[in-house]
């Protein structure tokens, strides 16, 4: 780790095939600690793909991902949540049935205990302590024993964020967060992503070009499986290949 | 403090309340009912553990009859072979389901859905098979009758026999009284809300970085031993083996006494098996048809009541029953 410029993630020819369709192709890539890097590109562009393969939802066609200088192509996906690399999925993804609390306190839950008798005993007292600063964080504290899956839709979107946040990832991968917002939600949302960066990595995959370009100081542009362009917002906005590829040209 | 401490004083009240009520009813009915009640908190106990795989962790298994086999089996045959002492044969027999389930767990959760059902139906009826192919140990079919076998238990200064049915309706309530407070136990563990996090989203629960497969084993396993439990306390209590208790009925009896009563719920398992065999009994009286007569009042039952009886209660009025 001591690394001149500290690589948190690499990965080599990285590539998933569904069936005949070439999802991603053999994609390089490296993000720094202390990050927060956008991933944009057109609809079926292999973005959500690329980072299932990333946090270990989707096994890899071929290609190898290091994660802090460990060959973790292998791993399972629970355990690169153990190791720190936390996903949010792009379709919301929470205990419906559950409370706000119990949403939170699993996740909290799995932070804490993470020894082998931690499956049976955990510091309850602190365990509530977190969970509610966690709440509070996402400003859900008032919301705490409703069923989480009647949140209005914006508020199920923080619990989501909240869940990974209380793992205290080192690597947040954040798939399109403001999908469905209202704006005043997405600057909300946009000013947790802030927050959240000063102490971790994120990778951000994001439409909304606005967001991104407030957020990230590198932007990795992918279409049709692959890596088109990196660089700063300004760079990618006079991108001719960019251009093409979102004006249709 | 908060809601999840605030209302256990009430919980844990129910929940010791259901075991006194056990407790002070065989004082006051007829022997005919106490026998009756015996049955029931045996075949609760099954059901409780069945309860914690489909309950609690979201799987469906048509293959129980195995672990209640395992445990009764276990027991019957090493009080007949080995003159074990009831109690010794009790440890033996859990110990031997603890071990079959974790087996059986490792393989057939590779599976999940209706597969998991298949391969799980699957393994019991070759279990059933072999206890009637090996007829001239098991007795098979006929099965065979512990009575003249069973040792007193000894209780330090005096001993007790089972065959007084005082003392069979006791050892039923203490092996119903054990699993009854190890399920509530289970639901307010950390590994209890695992296992309900599974069973509500498995996807997310992975991603929070939890081992799906490790905690289904751990419920498995915990589902079969306590289902053998029941099962050697059969045995020891009825003084009976036979391989009908290994057959595919006994696969689905806890999976229909559970949903009736509620699955998920720690008191719906109980409810569920005692109305289902005071019906069966009621009806057999009346019919010979009698397994029409329960078809029948089980779906309309569950069509009336999704989340069975104490599940509906539970909605309803009691939100903070566990
Ligand atoms: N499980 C799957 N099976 C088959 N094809 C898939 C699967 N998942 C994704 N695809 C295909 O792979 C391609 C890339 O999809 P992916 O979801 O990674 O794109 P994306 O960049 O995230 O798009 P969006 O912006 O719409 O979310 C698409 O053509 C998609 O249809
Ligand atoms: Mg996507």
């Amino acid at each position: 780790m001591a690394s001149v410029d500290d690589v948190i993630l690499e990965t080599r020819a990285l590539s998933k095939r569904f069936g005949g369709l070439e999802a991603v192709r053999s994609v390089d890539f490296r993000l720094e600690r202390g990050e927060l890097r956008a991933i944009i590109g057109p609809n079926g562009a292999g973005k959500t793909t690329f980072v299932s393969m990333i946090s270990g939802r989707i096994r890899p066609s071929s290609g190898r991902i290091i994660f802090e200088g460990r060959d973790i192509t292998k791993m399972k996906a629970h355990d690169r949540a153990g190791m720190g690399i936390v996903y949010t999925f792009q379709i919301i993804n929470i205990f419906r049935n559950l409370s706000v609390y119990e949403n939170v306190s699993l996740a909290v839950q799995r932070r804490l205990a993470s020894g082998r008798a931690g499956i049976f005993r955990v510091d309850e007292e602190e365990l509530h302590r977190e969970v509610d600063a966690i709440l509070k964080r996402i400003g859900l504290r008032d919301a705490a024993e409703q069923e989480a899956g009647s949140l209005p839709y914006g508020h199920q979107r923080l619990l989501d964020i909240g869940l990974a946040l209380a793992l205290n990832p080192k690597l947040l991968i954040l798939d399109e967060p403001m999908q469905g917002l209202a704006i005043n939600e997405i600057d909300e949302v946009m000013r947790m992503i802030r927050e959240l960066h000063r102490e971790r990595t994120i990778l951000l995959i994001e439409h909304n070009m606005q967001v991104v370009l407030e957020l990230a100081k590198k932007i990795t542009v992918m279409d049709k499986g692959s890596i088109i362009a990196e660089g700063t917002p300004e760079e990618i906005e006079g991108n001719i290949e960019v251009q093409k590829v979102y004006l249709g040209l | 403090m908060h809601a999840a401490n605030k209302g256990f004083g009430k919980v844990l009240a129910v929940h010791i309340g259901v075991i006194a009520g056990f407790f002070i009813l065989q004082f006051i009915v007829p022997p005919f009912h106490a026998a009756m009640l015996t049955r029931i908190m045996v075949l609760a106990t099954y059901a409780i553990g069945y309860n914690i795989l489909l309950g609690y962790t979201g799987l469906m298994s048509l293959g129980h009859a195995m672990f209640f086999a395992t445990g009764l089996y276990a027991a019957g045959l090493s009080v007949i072979y080995y003159g074990l002492p009831p109690l010794e044969a009790l440890l033996l027999a859990i110990l031997l389901s603890a071990v079959m389930s974790a087996a059986m767990g490792a393989i057939t959760l590779r599976t999940s859905g209706v597969f998991f059902l298949i391969v799980t139906m699957i393994f019991s009826q070759v279990f059933f098979l072999t206890t009637l192919y090996f007829n001239v140990i098991t007795g098979g079919e006929e099965g065979l009758v512990l009575t003249r076998y069973l040792k007193p238990i000894s209780l330090g200064l005096f001993s007790v026999e089972l065959t007084d049915s005082a003392v069979k309706y006791n050892f039923a309530l203490i092996i119903f009284a054990i699993a009854f407070l190890f399920s509530l136990w289970l639901t307010r563990s950390p590994v209890g809300r695992v296992l309900v996090a599974i069973r509500e989203n498995e996807e997310r629960a992975e991603m929070l970085g939890y081992n799906i497969y490790k905690y289904k084993l751990l419920a498995f396993t915990m589902s079969g031993t306590i289902s053998g439990m029941a099962g050697a306390a059969y045995a020891l209590a009825f003084a009976y083996i036979g391989s009908a208790l290994a057959s595919i009925l006994y696969s689905i009896n806890p999976l229909l006494w559970t949903l009736l009563g509620g699955a998920g719920t720690t008191i719906g398992p109980i409810i569920g098996t005692g109305l289902m065999i005071y019906i069966i009994d009621f009806t057999s009286g009346i019919t010979t048809s009698y397994l029409i007569v329960v078809g029948v009042t089980l779906m309309l039952l569950v069509l009336a009541f999704p989340p069975g009886i104490v599940g509906a209660i539970r909605r309803r009025w009691l939100r903070w029953l566990p």
